[in-house]
């Protein structure tokens, strides 16, 4: 369906940049404007890959969380034997996909809070790793503190 | 903004006739406002800035506590803005607010690997970490820091990792399973402090003047505290900020830490520098969020993505 959203995104960008920010004089609201076209060009091409990387990302955590020791405790395998076996979710419902993958990091936050074996935490810490490795957004905001 | 800050100059100076000319803000700094003006009075112009909070930031700190650092320090040899009048309460602009003297000067975050001779910007280097050295120097129990701030003593390393992560309770929008296995080792490794000194808290290029090659005056003290002076060679030398910190070849966090030792006469074990390293990135994770916090609620005018390449770093940096 045209214009996709992708496309949406980028020509707001565009308009943004080359009809609003030419008129912009002060300095606050240019460089906070300059930030704003640079998110929705990252977003633009990105989008289109958050629900895959979610996707992926929750049932890698699945996996991490199931080969834990004793990092959970019955209360927590218990939810989590619930979400690994919730078969009949619609994987384009985006909502269900994020609440899902937010349950799913707080139960890797507790258990690493709780202290895991030192293989146990290499374990994990190698999927932390590769999900900073495959987050889609490329930031184009500088952060705090960079110029 | 002009008719209220005019309004609080006149006030203050018991003159009617005080006016405020060329008042406009700044893109500068992530966590206040910065608005810039002229005082004009008595047919002489006075370069002032008043640094106001914002609604939402990436730091929430305290007016008052700002004002209090900066007049404790006025008599002492480290370069600090001079407070003109605060408001901590906002009455004046709606929010909490300082105004201060605006200095001449150059602000280059990177000038230690800017188009200056090698020659001069180690004299920059040393010049600028001297004024660290400087601060961690002052005498803080004399300037009347003590009723200011808490002493934490030794465990002022236990006492940052306890504040920042209060921080990140209060602010964090979703689990951050990298964030607590961070804060896990950092309780693990802490190491007692050895002395109890002012610590600046951002301490960097960025947050200098530079007149000439020569450092006029050190900024933004709105997290500066009592702790451990290693926490600010932590951050210094913290390798994510390398560009602004180091001179390849020159200027070394070695060179900086030696100089440092020998102008302080303090110790800096290079395991408590490591783990004020991991701190600082621990920080500068928990600012991200905070500015993300701000602005999911409409209250900070800029987007960041999760702070996911720095907590790769960390995990490096603790060798998960």
């Amino acid at each position: 369906m045209r214009p996709t959203i992708g496309e949406q995104l980028a020509g707001a960008a565009r308009i943004l940049a080359e009809i609003i920010a030419p008129a912009v004089d002060d300095p606050y609201p240019a460089d906070v404007l300059g930030g704003l076209v640079a998110t929705l060009d990252a977003i633009a091409v990105a989008w289109v890959d958050v629900p895959a990387y979610l996707a992926w990302d929750a049932d890698k955590m699945i996996s991490v969380l199931s080969a834990l020791g004793d990092g959970l405790d019955a209360d927590r395998r218990h939810t989590l034997a619930a979400l690994a076996d919730d078969v009949d979710r619609d994987p384009l419902d985006i909502r269900a996909l994020e609440g899902r993958h937010r349950a799913l990091l707080g139960l890797l936050a507790d258990a690493v809070a709780s202290g895991l074996p030192p293989d146990e935490t290499r374990r994990v810490a190698a999927h932390l790793r590769e999900r900073a490795a495959r987050y889609p957004v490329v930031a184009t905001q500088r952060m705090p503190g960079q110029h | 903004m002009q008719t209220a800050i005019e309004a609080w100059v006149v006030d203050e100076l018991d003159d009617p006739a005080a006016r405020v000319e060329g008042l406009r803000r700044t893109s500068a700094g992530f966590s206040r406002e910065n608005w810039e003006f002229d005082l004009v009075r008595g047919g002489a112009r006075e370069p002032l800035i008043a640094r106001r909070d914002p609604v939402g930031s990436v730091l929430e700190t305290d007016r008052a506590v700002e004002t209090a650092v900066l007049r404790a320090l006025a008599p002492t040899a480290v370069p600090a803005p001079t407070v003109r009048w605060s408001d901590p309460d906002g009455r004046r602009l709606g929010r909490p607010t300082v105004i201060m003297d605006r200095a001449d000067g150059e602000c280059d975050w990177f000038v230690l690997n800017g188009s200056r001779p090698l020659e001069t910007r180690v004299r920059i280097a040393h010049d600028l970490y001297d004024r660290l050295a400087d601060i961690h120097l002052v005498d803080w129990r004399a300037a009347g820091l003590g009723s200011v701030f808490d002493d934490p003593g030794q465990d002022a390393a236990l006492r940052a990792v306890d504040h920042w992560e209060s921080v990140l309770r209060r602010i964090q929008l979703e689990p951050q399973p990298e964030l607590e296995l961070i804060l896990r080792w950092l309780r693990e490794h802490a190491r007692p402090a050895e002395v109890t000194t002012l610590v600046h808290g951002d301490f960097k290029p960025g947050n200098a003047l530079l007149v000439g090659d020569a450092v006029s005056l050190v900024l933004d003290w709105e997290i500066a505290h009592l702790g451990d002076p290693v926490e600010d060679l932590g951050w210094v030398t913290n390798p994510l900020r390398s560009r602004e910190h180091r001179i390849e070849g020159h200027w070394e966090p070695a060179d900086l830490i030696g100089r440092w030792e020998a102008r302080t006469g303090l110790r800096a074990p290079t395991g408590a520098v490591h783990w004020w390293n991991v701190l600082a990135n621990l920080k500068l994770c928990v600012i991200v969020l905070t500015g993300t916090h701000a602005f999911v609620e409409g209250r900070f005018d800029r987007i960041h993505q999760p702070p996911v390449s720095l907590c790769r770093i960390l995990l490096d940096m603790v060798d998960a």
